[in-house]
């Protein structure tokens, strides 16, 4: 069993690594110079797939949170946990990556953009499902009030975008008409490729989260077992 | 109609129980004025054409000071288990939850007609003329907001710096509601027609849908022991 779990996560960090290298070489080697925005526009390659694995982490958060009430069965508790640490990790670099972008792009840092504001308003959110944890004293309250926190957050989400997007516009649309942001054919392989790298480092650093968090309830059991 | 009457109860209980002491209410409203006091030095209201940063300031105010009152309303039921009996009370879960939403709604409604009095008298801004669409708007946001202010009161209450956690929870979700309720009250500060903002009540009020069902169905399993 252990020698098989060995195996897998050996393979799982082995497969990770060389995606990683095969990502990076594709990006700044094989991939075409922007004939507009230069090679800053090579930030994009990491910006989105981040921006897509947030969005990802956010979604399995709610739906571990539902599960997670529905059944009381802890490991989904975990895996939504996991998955908001990972998201608010992911949602970090998008924040940081689209700055450096916009800077060349834009002439500026920042702008209130719908996007660029949903982002920002979905840290906030999910750094607060985090900060739970901070306040309250038993697990099992904890994890209610971090799956309720999960499922209501979850729904703010298209609101935030809509309500943000009709108070302004203006970022590039990369899927859907072509618009500003369209990339030519060569790209979209190196695209596929980072998001997958990404999506592989998402499940690895969650799958490695849950183990920790399983860890730390069976300290916390044994705690309690001791204390009587 | 046991079920309204049970609703009717809870939102009795809990307007005598302010009534006793006006503790919610006033601290609202003293908050209110100092925030839009100080507001008054940040922004200089004396030398600019305020009509369209009016309905942010009124806005904020209102967010910041009802955070603490919302908080208010599930701590006293955490006192001698006050909640703990409500709950064995043969009543259905959602009907304490719309019951302390709609006392919820009226305990903040009061003090924001009155801050959005207060508000005109400071701003030098005729109400008067569109009085019934900010009522309007005051009553849609405030419903949204006491929604999903009483679910997650529910929450902080029971935990340790249980305000601190209903600002970090509370402000950042209710942004769309914020943003919605700017967006439609200042065009009729701007003396514009209801019809000028209905995208923005549209949205309000699939917010307020959304989050009252949210409410109304997650609420129970906040208040499990």
């Amino acid at each position: 069993m252990a020698f098989r779990t060995t195996v897998r996560s050996i393979s799982l960090w082995a497969a990770l690594t060389l995606c990683m290298l095969v990502s990076i070489h594709g990006v700044f080697l094989d991939a075409p110079r922007e004939r507009v925005m230069g090679d800053v526009q090579r930030i994009f390659y990491f910006h989105f797939p981040a921006a897509l694995g947030c969005f990802l982490a956010f979604g399995v958060v709610c739906f571990a949170s539902v599960a997670y009430l529905w059944t009381r069965e802890r490991r989904w508790d975990h895996l939504g946990r996991a998955s908001a640490e990972v998201g608010v990790l992911f949602c970090t670099m998008v924040l940081m990556s689209g700055p450096l972008w916009a800077k060349s792009a834009w002439g500026a840092w920042w702008t209130w953009e719908a996007r660029l504001t949903t982002t920002l308003v979905l840290w906030l959110l999910y750094v607060a499902y985090l900060m739970i944890g901070l306040y309250t004293d038993s697990r099992e309250q904890r994890a209610r009030a971090a799956a309720v926190v999960g499922i209501v957050a979850f729904l703010d989400v298209p609101v935030v975008y809509f309500s943000v997007k009709w108070w302004r516009g203006h970022h590039p649309i990369v899927l859907g008409r072509g618009g500003e942001g369209g990339l030519s054919p060569e790209m979209w392989p190196i695209v596929w490729i980072c998001l997958a790298t990404f999506l592989l480092l998402y499940g690895i650093l969650v799958g490695l989260r849950m183990s920790l968090a399983r860890a730390e309830d069976i300290v916390l059991d044994l705690e309690e077992t001791l204390q009587g | 109609m046991a079920y309204f009457h049970g609703v009717w109860l809870i939102v009795r209980k809990d307007l005598v129980s302010e009534s006793r002491t006006l503790e919610r209410i006033s601290s609202m409203l003293f908050l209110a004025l100092t925030i839009l006091v100080i507001f008054s030095f940040a922004l200089d209201f004396s030398r600019r054409q305020v009509a369209d940063l009016a309905a942010g300031v009124l806005w904020v105010t209102l967010s910041l000071s009802a955070v603490l009152s919302l908080h208010e309303s599930f701590r006293l039921e955490r006192e001698d288990k006050a909640l703990w009996a409500l709950r064995l009370a043969p009543l259905d879960e959602s009907a304490i939850y719309i019951g302390k939403l709609l006392a919820n709604l009226l305990l903040l409604g009061g003090p924001a007609v009155l801050t959005l009095l207060l508000g005109g008298l400071f701003f030098n801004l005729n109400l008067a003329p569109v009085a019934g669409s900010l009522a309007l708007v005051l009553l849609l946001n405030t419903l949204g907001f006491a929604a999903l202010g009483t679910l997650f009161a529910a929450l902080s209450s029971r935990t340790r710096r249980g305000e601190i956690l209903l600002h970090l929870l509370l402000l950042p979700l209710s942004i769309p509601l914020i943003l919605a309720a700017v967006r439609s009250t200042t065009p009729l500060l701007l003396g514009r027609e209801l019809l000028a903002v209905t995208l923005w009540l549209k949205l309000t009020v699939i917010m307020d849908i959304a989050f009252v069902t949210a409410g109304i169905l997650l609420f129970e399993y906040l208040t499990e022991e």
